[in-house]
């Protein structure tokens, strides 16, 4: 008996994946990994995929030491692309603002500590209101926010991209601007948020108390690390407040990173099985009015082509 | 399937079309995910209806047919969706 079990079992696997892909009368001479009930499976597998990469949030041991956005995003590139594209519009350049800065500090680890993602907070506080706590007096004032980018030049073409976010760079009514670089855990993945503050000061006092914060060519050259008291890198900028703490643990991926390669399995095996149906189809030469494996190959060829090139990144 | 597609010309043409314009509107309305989203389901919708007319005018469609572009179509208007939230 036992040796008629084992002979059984290789037969019965291979029986069954031939009748997964391979197109023959049993299945209708259609795959059966095609079959519409079978991409219904699919389906339920990538939003089984999905959820789990979701779900991971709820494991922080799990999530915060593998899953997480690493960036090479500085304040001090944040200011100088900003700048460089106000000067392309023929716009005077933005001055650093200490108390700005101290403001998007504030915002920055306002949205980690109350794990919100949005100009307002949970309980109401806008964006003007860490404003007014950090002492700037203002005429006008503009805030954007962003968080998962992988560098500062993908960060800028997004906000430039946004028309009110370019609105709030190339703006002629602000003179002076904030920004805070901060890495931290945000709704359960590690991640790094920039928060841009913009302002227009009112009153003379506050002129001078932003002058004397000037970013100058050589200030801006004096890049101190320092250590917080809390023990976590700091990095200053002379004259300005920046201030990325390094991520707890240096992540592997991000969470898009793993969910494409979720989705690209599926459709890796969905590929797959089309073309090697559509071989089998050529080969028997058998009649088929219209063949729907093209059409579905094109179509599949082209989300794979939007996950591959699809880039994380979120604006506010 | 060279044989078919020379039989299909249009139709293809169509698909085709329809393909290139969801890609550049897909990456030109970045990072505005709600407009990509937008686009991923109208996408979604349009092969659904490209492969039921193409079936109607070939006089094949059939309930399996329609299951089988349901069933497609539903996959890559999930697969888009998700990846822009």
């Amino acid at each position: 008996m036992p040796r008629r079990r084992k002979r059984h079992q290789p037969a019965k696997l291979g029986s069954t994946l031939t009748h997964l892909f391979r197109p023959s009368k049993r299945n209708y001479y259609r795959s059966k990994l095609l079959h519409p009930e079978s991409i219904l499976y699919f389906c339920l597998i990538v939003l089984a995929s999905f959820s789990i990469v979701r779900a991971l949030r709820f494991f922080p041991s799990l999530s915060s030491s593998i899953l997480g956005y690493a960036s090479n995003i500085t304040a001090e590139d944040v200011l100088i692309q900003t700048n460089q594209q106000r000067v392309n519009q023929g716009l005077s350049e933005l001055k650093i603002n200490e108390k700005l800065s101290q403001a998007a500090l504030a915002k920055g680890q306002d949205m980690f500590t109350d794990q919100y993602w949005s100009h307002t907070s949970p309980d109401g506080m806008e964006p003007w209101s860490f404003i007014k706590e950090s002492g700037y007096v203002y005429k006008a004032a503009g805030e954007n926010l962003a968080r998962d980018f992988m560098d500062t030049t993908e960060m800028m073409e997004a906000w430039m991209k946004s028309p009110t976010h370019r609105a709030n760079i190339v703006n002629n009514k602000f003179e002076e601007i904030g920004i805070a670089v901060i890495n931290g855990n945000l709704q359960g993945f590690e991640t790094t948020l920039v928060v841009q503050m913009f302002g227009s000061p009112t009153t003379v006092a506050n002129n001078k108390a932003g002058q004397q914060q000037l970013l100058t060519d050589s200030a801006r050259q004096e890049v101190a690390s320092v250590k917080s008291a809390t023990d976590q890198e700091t990095q200053v900028l002379a004259g300005s407040v920046l201030l990325p703490n390094p991520l707890d643990n240096p992540v592997l991926l991000t969470p898009l990173h793993l969910t494409k390669a979720f989705f690209l399995a599926v459709i890796i095996l969905i590929t797959a099985t089309l073309i090697y149906d559509s071989f089998i189809v050529r080969n028997r030469q058998i009649v088929m009015a219209f063949n729907k494996n093209l059409g579905h190959l094109l179509v599949l060829g082209a989300v794979t082509f939007i996950l591959i090139f699809f880039r994380s990144g979120l604006i506010q | 399937m060279k044989f078919n597609f020379n039989h299909h010309k249009l139709a293809y043409a169509v698909l085709l079309i329809g393909i290139g314009i969801f890609l550049f509107y897909f990456f030109a309305v970045w990072p505005n995910r709600v407009a990509q989203r937008l686009s991923s389901l109208i996408f979604a919708v349009f092969y659904f209806l490209w492969g039921i007319t193409t079936h109607i005018k070939t006089s094949r469609l059939n309930s399996k047919v329609i299951t089988e572009y349901f069933a497609v179509s539903l996959l890559i208007g999930l697969l888009l969706f998700l990846i822009t939230i």
